[in-house]
């Protein structure tokens, strides 16, 4: 199929044009959320948030099973995901609040209990083949291809209420995140502003996992904002550029992965983004490996020896000025 | 050999094997590098699958070892690079090695024995079916001789390099000056856990296989103060965490590997709760007995003070001790009450008097204070006082 | 000294972990005066300015700022954290971090307007740094990064500015300019507390000091008693300390 064959489809067919829609939303509100996990030095985190979302997901399906009623017990999955994804974060923070334990060892915890936990449930609803228990396999890798209407209407809903935070708390969250101290003494909630950032960090990473699913949806929160951050010196463009990276990986792996059959979407959308992110190392103004190398090189054939890289990192730079 | 006796044997072998490298990982904070490790095997896996077949097994451990320390190399190369803040260099790098491996096996499924949910979760009963052969005799699991050999290898490095090891961990300065090489340790290390992680690989899967390494080890962390201590007795909730999630995932049909991850959890939970000292329990208990305790030395203290110079003070009753240490009434008064029983303080007609007693308990807390002798060492002048 | 005290501490003490961390603290400080803190690592004087705002919870004492508690001051006060404090690889640039200065008084949801970015260009001038005011943080020296903070606390328009280590890692020529900047700062009323590193400056910058060891050590005008005799209370007699050069 050529590409002119995919684009036509992406006017005609009704599926790919949800499936793409829903996908590039996905990218845009994770990618534009992410930044603040990355900011925060938390990518590894929006990781487990992710694995242990399973654990919310398998819950809330088995609840949904025995309540029955009209509602499909797959509708509760997302709630369920962002309760199981909130759940490790408070784990976590326990963990690091109330023992000497590590962040790193605390986060390897909630991925034993709630990732483990929600793979026992997922086995066991399997065995009882309780109805629907197919669309949970979704969950794993992702599966952008069977996205229907609905499923576009509850991305569309986590999108609204994630973007409209970050852009409400704008100055908030900023503030809070680059100097914390600051903006505890100008009376800012420091606990409160730090539970509402972590909860639309959970946000960015839950409204993916039917698309790019539990194993690897950190690519899709995590890689659009280090790739971002390459090529820009604002947070808001930051945000920009990174939502419109995340979008892109997620309308390419969409696309690519419904059109080509044996391919789960998450795979792709993963390697899409990390392939900006190298691309974005390498190529950047300024920071890049290029840019860098090619100063250091202007700067031995200036002084004929090899002084100090004056890149981003430098303090020297003008040091006793102005 | 029995199948149920294969399996059981596996998932403590395999338990065991992950939680001795899983107490160094735990101590040395690079739990989550764990987590890049075990995603990063699978391509590494799935390509020694193709090109060598799947009953090599020294190369289908060896191969993707490889890769899982070639990501370690490249996670610290991007880190050096102070381009990506974090830990997102492993962030944006193991996701990409794993979705490798899982597009090959979507694309090829045919030919190679593995499916999306033995990746994540493995399958510890097809591991128990998989014999090893001698000729044409079938001698038992083949994983269950790969990992006892992993698990006699992990216990001999421990041993061996033990003394290495522990320096490394706690103090790499002090470790290169007596002439270790904290790197060559390090990377020594890894391997043998990467190692350790195909290993597993077959049994638990890629994801769960963090869980084995670090719960059982964090577990020990909370309960015991020395590393060996933390060696043995992480060894035996792994075997525990073992035998139960075995039970309990025959009992209700689900997965093996998965259970014994969420048993790990599970324990881990109960010492973080009930653990002597350190457990949370215990801690609310001190911690409200020592706040009471702290409280008192400060009344004294306070009392002290305010004792010398200005008798019958207004700030010696119990409501200018509530007004000037800024407490709330119930507190005070179980604060002086306690006082008063202990005998650290008088009250006589409301004006509470610090005791020779409460000045020596003062005394021993503060050792700085001063508080047998009040002309010495007394807080300097204060400005009020040189008003 | 005259004036009333801007702020005025009586029986603070801050525990942590039931260790306590500052021990029953009297301290005032004069309106209008500059006051270093000074002490060894550990001392708590990091805390001391903390448990000012109320960032830190005491386990006992009472703390005044113009008379009233802080939560009631807030807009009075302004903070510079310690510079290591942040980091500096936060994607923003100069006149951003300085119009930090302006979100107490803008309140929730609101942005900063014309009169805001106009406050804090003065302000990024006041300290030398117009030439920089486009420039990404992580572009700036050390004595850069501290005028920039400088710059956002003086858009704060307080009465009582809290620093702690204004003077760490800055160069030489930034030291005096600071210096500069804070002495006026004080000509305009404005009362300083400076947790402070080296004991060779104290009596050319302040005019008050306060001996921190867990315990106030001495506290007074710099010429009565920052002295050797409390300078080893403070220290640990096992050091001799000497300010005679």
């Amino acid at each position: 199929m050529s590409l002119t064959d995919v684009l036509a489809m992406l006017v005609t067919d009704h599926t790919l044009r949800t499936v793409s829609l829903g996908s590039g939303l996905v990218g845009v509100v994770s990618g534009s959320l992410g930044c603040y996990a990355y900011l925060r030095k938390q990518g590894m985190m929006g990781a487990i948030v992710a694995h242990s979302s399973l654990f919310g997901i398998t819950v809330a399906f088995l609840l949904g099973s025995l309540i029955g009623g009209r509602v499909a017990p797959i509708q509760f999955a997302l709630p369920g995901a962002l309760i199981g994804g909130v759940l490790s974060m408070a784990l976590v923070s326990l963990i690091v609040h109330s023992t000497s334990i590590k962040v790193d060892t605390a986060m390897g915890i909630a991925l034993a209990l709630l990732f483990g936990g929600g793979v026992f449930l997922l086995r066991i609803i399997q065995s009882l083949a309780l109805p629907g228990h197919r669309g949970l396999r979704d969950f794993l890798f992702g599966q952008a291809a069977t996205m229907t209407t609905a499923d576009l209407a509850t991305i569309v809903g986590f999108s609204v209420i994630g973007l409209t935070v970050v852009i409400l708390m704008w100055k908030e969250f900023k503030l809070h995140t680059f100097d914390p101290g600051f903006a505890a003494s100008i009376g800012y909630p420091m606990h409160r502003l730090d539970q509402l950032l972590l909860a639309t960090i959970v946000l960015g990473v839950v409204v993916g996992l039917r698309t790019v699913g539990v194993i690897l949806m950190v690519s899709l929160l995590v890689c659009p904002a280090a790739a971002a951050r390459q090529w820009t010196r604002r947070l808001g463009s930051m945000m920009v550029l990174a939502a419109l990276f995340g979008m892109l990986s997620g309308v390419v792996g969409a696309v690519v992965s419904a059109v080509v059959r044996n391919l789960p979407t998450g795979p792709v959308i993963s390697l899409v983004a990390t392939a900006l992110v190298l691309v974005s190392l390498v190529a950047a103004p300024r920071r890049g490996l290029v840019a860098g190398a090619l100063r250091r090189a202007a700067n031995r054939r200036r002084f004929g020896v090899l002084p100090p890289d004056p890149g981003m990192h430098d303090r020297a730079a003008g040091e006793g000025e102005p | 050999m029995n199948l149920i006796l294969s399996i059981i044997l596996i998932a403590v072998v395999t338990a065991v094997a992950c939680a001795i490298p899983g107490t160094f990982l735990v101590l040395r904070r690079m739990s989550m590098v764990t987590e890049g490790v075990s995603h990063s095997i699978l391509p590494g896996l799935v390509l020694a699958m193709m090109i060598f077949g799947t009953q090599r097994a020294p190369i289908l451990v060896l191969g993707p070892a490889l890769m899982g320390l070639a990501l370690v190399v490249l996670v610290e190369a991007i880190h050096r690079t102070d381009l990506l803040a974090g830990d997102a260099p492993l962030g944006v790098i193991f996701p990409a090695l794993f979705s490798i491996g899982v597009i090959i096996i979507s694309r090829r499924y045919a030919g190679i024995p593995l499916s999306e949910n033995s990746v994540l979760i493995g399958d510890i009963n097809l591991a128990a079916l998989t014999q090893l052969r001698v000729g044409d005799t079938a001698i038992g699991p083949r994983t269950l001789y790969v990992m006892s050999a992993i698990l006699v290898a992990n216990v001999l490095f421990t041993v061996a390099l033990f003394k290495e090891l522990k320096v490394t961990t706690f103090d790499p300065g002090l470790a290169s000056s007596v002439g270790i090489r904290p790197a060559i340790v390090h990377y020594a290390f890894m391997a043998l856990v990467s190692i350790t992680i195909v290993g597993a690989f077959e049994a638990v899967g890629a994801i769960l296989v963090v869980g084995l390494l670090i719960a059982p080890a964090a577990t020990a962390y909370l309960l015991c103060r020395t590393l060996r201590g933390m060696l043995i007795t992480s060894a035996v909730f792994a075997t525990v965490s073992a035998l139960l999630g075995f039970a309990l995932a025959y009992v209700l049909d689900s997965a093996t590997s998965a259970t014994m991850a969420m048993m790990m959890g599970l324990f881990f939970l109960l010492a973080l709760v009930f653990a002597p000292r350190t457990g949370l329990v215990a801690r609310l208990h001190t911690r409200r007995r020592r706040r009471i305790d702290f409280a008192t030395t400060l009344l004294v203290l306070h009392l002290i003070h305010h004792a010398e110079g200005e008798r019958n003070a207004p700030a010696c009753t119990a409501e200018g001790v509530m007004q000037h240490i800024n407490w709330a009434p119930e507190f005070a008064g179980e604060v002086i009450q306690r006082a008063v029983a202990e005998g650290v303080i008088t009250e006589h007609h409301n004006v509470l008097m610090p005791t020779l007693r409460g000045r020596s308990r003062c005394r021993s807390v503060m050792p700085w204070e001063g508080c047998e002798d009040p002309s010495i060492d007394q807080p300097a002048v204060t400005s009020e006082e040189n008003q | 000294m005259s004036g009333d005290a801007a702020i005025r501490i009586r029986d603070l003490t801050v525990a942590y972990h039931e260790a306590p961390v500052l021990w029953d603290i009297d301290l005032d400080v004069p309106s209008g005066t500059i006051m270093g803190i000074v002490g060894p690592n550990g001392s708590g004087k990091s805390t001391l300015i903390k448990s000012i705002m109320g960032i830190v919870e005491p386990a006992g004492g009472e703390i005044l700022v113009f008379g009233k508690p802080f939560s009631a001051q807030r807009k009075r006060v302004g903070y510079v954290p310690q510079r290591t404090s942040v980091d500096w690889d936060f994607p923003t640039t100069v006149l951003d971090v300085v119009l930090m200065g302006t979100y107490g008084s803008l309140g929730w949801f609101r942005r900063p307007g014309r009169d805001q970015i106009n406050a804090a260009l003065h302000a990024i001038e006041r300290v030398g740094m117009s030439d920089y005011v486009d420039r990404q943080i992580s572009e700036l020296s050390g004595g850069q990064q501290q005028r920039t903070f400088l710059a956002r606390a003086l858009v704060q328009q307080a009465e009582i500015y809290l620093m702690d280590e204004p003077f760490q890692g800055v160069d030489a020529r930034t030291e005096r300019a600071i210096v500069e900047i804070l002495r006026e700062m004080r000509r305009l009323g404005r009362t300083l507390v400076i947790v402070h590193h080296d004991l060779q400056t104290v009596s050319h910058y302040f005019d008050l000091v306060t001996l921190l060891n867990i315990r106030v050590i001495a506290t007074g005008p710099v010429g009565d008693v920052f002295h050797d005799e409390n300078l080893r209370k403070t220290y640990g007699g096992g050091q001799e300390f000497s300010l005679r050069r």
